[in-house]
């Protein structure tokens, strides 16, 4: 389900021309892959937020990290702002998921990458499934 | 014996249970008046029980969902027709345990809220006055 709800993302990021230039297709799920071309992006699913009710639990969306990594800050910042303008507030519906809402929730800078002289940007989103397929 | 888990304790309005509700409660109060008589001469007051009352409420998620687990539930809907019905609502607080008690009675909707909070689950509340008595029943 975590992937599932992933993928809004990974349509989100491959949909827009723009996005996918600007990292030439490098975008990743969970893991950065050992050998790659920079700038890069890995998603990964940080929680799944549950709700408990008398008839059993009910999700509330699941929340999205976002690594973004590049040679430079000024790259590592443009497809931040990239990734941030086009998944502000956006509903879409993804094939086998259905119809979906990814917001913003925070952005923020990491611990450059040691030893690749990498700088790293972290970003945080929320997925809901609005209308399942 | 173990304690009642409080999961399984629910609101059931006209025999449902409210849908994908989170808490409720059962408030039972009695009106204490104080006797005082020319027999009654010391420094301790003397009292006595008088009207009861009880109260219900609930708070859950919106759902219109109206079979949950195989189970028909109240949805949304239904509760404000609930409210906005002129007829007395059956109620039960109950865990519908054979051989546990259930209180049961008739009441009223005093009031229903639906709460709309971006980016979360859509949320209700509200309130029964029970109107009557409230019966303690051996569920069958």
């Amino acid at each position: 389900m975590s992937v599932a709800a992933g993928s809004a993302l990974y349509h989100a990021v491959k949909d827009n021309t723009d996005i996918w230039t600007a990292i030439n297709g490098s975008f990743y799920p969970n893991v950065l892959p050992e050998y790659v071309t920079y700038p890069a992006v890995v998603w990964g699913q940080l929680t799944d937020d549950i709700e408990t009710t008398k008839d059993g639990p009910i999700e509330n969306g699941k929340l999205f990290q976002i690594d973004i990594y590049a040679a430079d800050y000024t790259t590592a910042q443009n497809i931040a702002s990239l990734l941030k303008n086009k998944m502000m507030w956006l509903t879409l519906d993804v094939p086998s998921l259905g119809l979906c809402r990814i917001s913003y929730g925070d952005q923020g800078d990491a611990t450059p990458v040691e030893g690749k002289e990498l700088l790293h940007i972290i970003q945080d989103y929320r997925v809901r499934v609005k209308a399942p397929a | 014996m173990p304690v009642i888990d409080g999961t399984d304790l629910r609101i059931y309005v006209n025999g449902n249970p409210i849908g994908h509700a989170t808490s409720c409660t059962l408030d039972l109060s009695k009106e204490i008046r104080e006797t005082v008589s020319k027999d009654n001469v010391g420094n301790w007051a003397e009292k006595e029980g008088g009207q009861k009352s009880a109260t219900l409420q609930f708070e859950g998620f919106v759902t219109n969902d109206a079979t949950l687990n195989s189970v028909t539930v109240n949805t949304a809907e239904d509760l404000f027709d609930a409210f906005d019905s002129d007829s007395l609502i059956a109620f039960a607080f109950s865990d519908k345990v054979s051989t546990n008690v259930e209180y049961t009675g008739n009441s009223i909707m005093s009031a229903l809220s639906f709460g709309a909070p971006v980016n979360e689950n859509a949320t209700h509340s509200g309130s029964l006055e029970v109107t009557g008595p409230v019966n303690k029943v051996t569920i069958p």
